[in-house]
């Protein structure tokens, strides 16, 4: 995956076979492609229960429910997010997983986290406008929504959770950022720490 | 691999192929770009990758498709064996580690995630080890070797593997039809302390 380019002629050449893959009225021959987990619902409760323990992870499943924020679970070995143009929250799970891991339970925290930053208008402006800005602004959402699991594996020192979820911290490459949420770092140390320097 | 942005027409058509009524918000024209690759080990099928740029980090999905029928990659074997066993896949010496390259980055597997290690400058996730580990990667690292057994049967691969942090030196055994079995693991860590895991077949 090193390389990307646009290629006319594989472009056409690839139109060409879709075309004659699609009919001439463009009929869909993929109908009924399965996204949803088999296990969706079970890793949705578990994740959630977790949460529950906590009490920032009450605060954003209940503004979830009260917003009736979909949440998806789809098979994939992608990235998990919120999805601000449909307004759903999507989790890439592999097929194999029956139950919510820590992985998942932060991804749901940081993706609780975006959607809620919609609501209160902490929006990504356009990047067609001010690429700058974009990436400011990006950078700050994703770096507010990673405090949001910091403060969620804080609340949950005390329970059965908080040593494993430390590793995923760790995993996911967050644990710089707890360390300095933990020491009540300023705003600039939390950015640094988000940024590695 | 070497990926071509597809024009918007065809970038619709692939679009509206692969989304799903359940979850019809994933992927907007609007918003995504659809790529595809050559795959070398592959006659007729291409790996697409569907992109929605709508949030960050953006939602990309993949595909294995000859451009009628997608089978979309969701982390199981299910899909690299469907179209396997569509006579699609033309392994040989050369090409073999691509296969297993692209094989363990779209499989997952109850251990974790694999990654072959073919030249270890290349792997910036290796970054993320510690101190000793790192060193003994580049100290020990062998370039894979490969084996054809019984004229194009089979092949076996012997390569350094990322798993979970961990770094092994596996036997890897590939039938013709792209299964991939993991025979033997040895931890490369310092004295390269033996283990032997039950053969797992993927």
């Amino acid at each position: 995956m090193n390389t990307d380019t646009t290629d006319n002629n594989g472009a056409n050449e690839a139109g060409s076979t879709l075309r004659e893959g699609f009919g001439d009225k463009g009929t869909n021959v993929n109908a009924g492609m399965a996204y949803g987990h088999p296990h969706g619902e079970a890793i949705i409760e578990g994740a959630k229960e977790i949460l529950g323990e906590s009490e920032t992870g009450r605060k954003l499943i209940s503004v979830q429910t009260h917003h009736n924020i979909p949440i998806q679970i789809v098979k994939g070995v992608g990235a998990s997010g919120f999805n601000p143009q449909s307004g759903v929250i999507y989790i890439q799970v592999t097929p194999k997983t029956k139950l919510a891991t820590p992985e998942i339970t932060l991804e749901l925290v940081k993706a609780l986290r975006e959607a809620d930053q919609e609501l209160i208008g902490f929006t990504a402006p356009d990047p067609q406008k001010d690429l700058m800005e974009y990436a400011t602004v990006m950078h700050s959402k994703t770096l507010d929504a990673i405090v949001y699991i910091c403060t969620v594996v804080k609340e949950l020192t005390n329970s059965s959770h908080y040593s494993v979820l430390l590793d995923t911290l760790e995993k996911l490459g967050h644990i710089n950022v707890y360390k300095a949420y933990e020491a009540n770092a300023s705003e600039e140390e939390l950015f640094d720490a988000y940024a590695g320097i | 691999m070497h990926w071509q942005r597809l024009d918007r027409d065809t970038s619709v058509k692939v679009i509206d192929s692969v989304k799903s009524d359940a979850n019809a918000g994933m992927f907007s024209a609007g918003t995504s770009e659809v790529k595809r690759a050559r795959a070398l080990f592959y006659k007729d099928y291409f790996i697409y990758q569907v992109t929605n740029f709508a949030s960050l980090p953006s939602f990309s999905f993949q595909y294995l498709s000859d451009g009628t029928f997608f089978h979309y990659l969701d982390g199981t074997e299910e899909p690299i064996h469907m179209v396997n066993d569509k006579g699609a896949l033309q392994l040989d010496r050369h090409n073999i580690l691509a296969y297993l390259d692209f094989y363990f980055a779209n499989v997952s597997f109850e251990e974790g995630d694999i990654t072959l290690i073919d030249n270890p400058n290349d792997m910036p996730i290796l970054d993320s080890l510690g101190p000793d580990a790192y060193d003994a990667v580049f100290r020990d690292h062998t370039p894979p070797l490969v084996h054809e057994n019984n004229g194009l049967d089979s092949f076996t691969i012997e390569s350094d593997l990322y798993n979970e942090g961990q770094l092994v030196r596996a036997k890897i055994e590939v039938s013709a039809k792209g299964r991939v079995l993991i025979k033997e693991q040895k931890m490369i860590m310092h004295e390269m302390v033996a283990m032997r895991a039950p053969e797992t077949m993927m």
